[in-house]
C-alpha cells in the first residue's frame, strides 16, 4: 500500500514550485525513504542539491531521517535558513 | 511563559514595545538589538528584502531559544524576540531582540544569544531584491534533523 504526502516548499525551494509537491512512498517508509522518493521527482540537479541540505518537517517539528513518517500527510521542506 | 514575548508579524516592528516589555523595578540593565535591511550586500545595491517565514515553527523555536536563555542566565530575565515577514524596504526593521536583567552582563549575553540562535535555527528565509531588478535567495544555515 502506498501513502501520498504533500510537501510545501519554503525559501529557495519556492523556485521549484509555489504549491505543494506530491510524493508517494510505501506505507511504513522512513523519512529518508521519502527524501529519496522526493529527489527522484525533481527534474533539476540544483533542486536535488538543495534538497540534500534541507530538512523535512511537519508544522511543529523537524523529522529525523531514520524515523517512520508521521501520521500527518502534510509536510514542509525547509532549505538552509537566513533570518535576521 | 512569564517574562518571554515571541512574535512573527507582517506589521512594522517597534523598539519601544520591546523596551517596555523588558523593564522591571529590579532590572538595572536592558539591551536592545534591531536588525535592519541594508542597501548593499556583497557589492550589489539592494532595494528591499522579502522574508519567507514558517510561522508556527518559528514561534516554537523562538520560545525554545528564550527558554534556553532563561536556563542559562536566569528565569527572571525579560526577553523579547520578534521577526517580520513579507517585503521590507531598505531601513525597515526585520528583527528585534531585547533582554533585561538585574545586571548588565546577563542582558548583554542573553540578547546576543537570542539573535545568534535565531539566525541559525529559525525557519526564516531572506530573498534580496536588487536595484538592477534581479532577486536572489540568500544562502544560510542548514537545519538539523537529517543526515
Amino acid at each position: 500500500m502506498q501513502r501520498e504526502f504533500s510537501i510545501c516548499p519554503f525559501g529557495a525551494f519556492r523556485r521549484y514550485g509555489e504549491g505543494p509537491m506530491t510524493v508517494s512512498v510505501p506505507a511504513g517508509a522512513t523519512v529518508a525513504e521519502l527524501r529519496t522518493a522526493f529527489a527522484a521527482t525533481l527534474q533539476d540537479d540544483a533542486a536535488r542539491k538543495l534538497l540534500a541540505c534541507s530538512a523535512l518537517a511537519t508544522d511543529d517539528a523537524l523529522l529525523n531521517e531514520s524515523e517512520p513518517l508521521p501520521e500527518s500527510a502534510e509536510l514542509v521542506v525547509l532549505p538552509p535558513v537566513s533570518g535576521g | 511563559m512569564d517574562g518571554i514575548h515571541v512574535e512573527v508579524t507582517g506589521q512594522r516592528l517597534g523598539a519601544a514595545a520591546a523596551l517596555a516589555f523588558c523593564d522591571a523595578p529590579g532590572h538595572g540593565a536592558a539591551d536592545l538589538f534591531v536588525g535592519r535591511v541594508r542597501d548593499l550586500n556583497q557589492g550589489r545595491s539592494v532595494r528591499g528584502v522579502s522574508y519567507d517565514v514558517h510561522t508556527a515553527l518559528t514561534r516554537k523555536i523562538f520560545a525554545e531559544i528564550c527558554a534556553e536563555a532563561h536556563e542559562q542566565w536566569g528565569g527572571g530575565l525579560h526577553l523579547w524576540l520578534s521577526h517580520r515577514h513579507g517585503y521590507l524596504a531598505v531601513g525597515e526593521a526585520s528583527v528585534i531582540a531585547a533582554a533585561s536583567s538585574p545586571h548588565r552582563d546577563e542582558s548583554f549575553c542573553a540578547c546576543r544569544y537570542l539573535v545568534e540562535q535565531m539566525k541559525q535555527r529559525a525557519p526564516i528565509w531572506k530573498q534580496e531584491h536588487y536595484v538592477d531588478g534581479d532577486s536572489e535567495w540568500m544562502q544560510g544555515h542548514a537545519l538539523c534533523g537529517h543526515g
